[in-house]
């Protein structure tokens, strides 16, 4: 499962830093794997990345074309976002070890600091 | 039903008393780690005096049996000559209902808390392992997000996450601080206790509102035992100057207990922290005033000693 997980990840590497829309084979060309991956594997993983909503495609001939539903950005800010409010009506243990100050907090220590 | 009355005492003396006394004790803050067991210590020995109050209540007395079906045998005897008087029989119901509960409230809470926690958890993993880089800080997941914020996803396939700005405002010593602390809380497993205190506050905190508190300062200690681990490796000032340089957020209710209000006690802490030797002794005397009743129920348990039939 982690295995696949790394696998997504470095598709979607490919697909962000591209800016047109990719087939499979396109992607499994360009992945530099040891020995190299088979072509239902790279498909099994698009599609995935497809039903979880990373990506969207349209029918180019016998395949499709696949491209990102938003910017690597925009997924960091909307993950940021559910960090930080603290999605479900209970904080989890994973919410609690975040690092940071309330505006207060900070105004107060940069005068503490003399800044 | 002596027994059960002293015990049912304690707990009501020690959720009144102790709390208050642990909040303005120094040597908690001294000794972090320390607190922390004093803090879940407390909360636990007065959970299991009142468990241990209405079994005794409900069956006048206990004996732990090798042989189950002795046992079974004797609880029946037992139930039998309590439901003789009709006064025995109420209490001994009473007794069995409210332990059902407290049982049953227990189980419905851990469920709960660990029905969200997992599926959080799979969510956010699933989430961070596409959209963060892995290759610019190993074994450290990057989030390319200006602001400075760090944190971990504590377990079995833990992850410490940091973001660019964090790593773009901060200097490598320090940095390493960040990282040291984060590595602490999943070394240390802290995220078992706060799980473990969250359990308990959600199933009692309507008849023991100071279970939340007891939650809360557990979370602040915890970050508390993560700064001190770092500190060995990095320094008291390097670990400072890093936690001045974190962002002002928006502060929201629920990391309000937590590490968000912790971050200006901590940096006083690390501040002016000086040697308290007396605190360990201190603590350690606590402990063992908390853990007494603990000792005196499974005393009781094991050879049916001072509980006396009704």
């Amino acid at each position: 499962m982690r295995r696949l997980g790394e696998l997504e990840a470095v598709v979607m590497d490919q697909l962000w830093s591209s800016t047109e829309r990719l087939t499979v084979r396109h992607v499994l060309e360009h992945l530099e794997r040891q020995p190299p991956l088979a072509y239902t594997t790279v498909l099994t993983v698009m599609d995935n990345l497809h039903r979880k909503g990373f990506l969207r495609r349209e029918r180019d001939g016998r395949a499709f074309r696949y491209w990102p539903t938003k910017a690597r950005a925009d997924f960091t800010a909307d993950l940021m976002d559910e960090i930080l409010s603290g999605s479900g009506d209970r904080s989890t243990t994973l919410m609690r070890f975040l690092d940071r100050m309330t505006p207060e907090e900070a105004a107060s220590m940069r005068r503490a600091l003399g800044d | 039903m002596t027994s059960a009355v002293l015990l049912v005492l304690y707990a009501l003396l020690a959720s009144t008393i102790a709390p208050r006394a642990l909040i303005g004790a120094r040597w908690v803050v001294e000794t972090p780690r320390l607190g922390v067991v004093a803090w879940q210590g407390l909360v636990l020995s007065v959970l299991a005096a009142v468990v241990a109050a209405m079994l005794s209540l409900s069956l006048g007395f206990l004996r732990l049996c090798h042989e189950v079906a002795a046992f079974v045998h004797l609880c029946v005897t037992g139930l039998a000559q309590e439901y003789q008087a009709p006064g025995g029989g109420l209490v001994t119901v009473m007794g069995l209902n409210l332990l059902g509960m407290i049982v049953a409230r227990l189980v419905w809470s851990a469920v709960v808390v660990g029905r969200a926690e997992v599926k959080q958890r799979g969510q956010t993993t699933s989430m961070l392992d596409i959209v963060a880089r892995r290759d610019v800080v190993p074994d450290v997941l990057v989030l390319e997000h200006e602001a400075a914020y760090a944190f971990c996803l504590p377990g079995r396939d833990a992850r410490v996450v940091v973001t660019r700005g964090l790593l773009e405002s901060l200097s490598p010593d320090q940095i390493t601080a960040v990282l040291a602390h984060e590595r602490a809380h999943i070394r240390q497993r802290h995220h078992l206790v706060l799980l473990s205190a969250s359990v308990l506050s959600r199933a009692f905190s309507p008849v023991a509102p100071w279970l939340c508190m007891a939650e809360e300062q557990t979370a602040r200690l915890l970050e508390m035992c993560a700064d001190d681990a770092a500190c060995r490796s990095v320094g008291r000032e390097t670990l400072r100057l890093a936690l001045t340089r974190l962002v002002p957020g928006r502060a929201t209710p629920v990391l309000l207990g937590a590490s968000a209000c912790a971050v200006g006690e901590r940096l006083e802490r690390l501040r002016t922290r000086r040697r308290f030797r007396p605190a360990m002794l201190v603590g350690a005397a606590a402990v063992v005033v908390a853990s007494a009743p603990v000792f005196m129920v499974t005393r009781d348990l094991a050879f049916g000693g001072l509980c006396l039939p009704m």
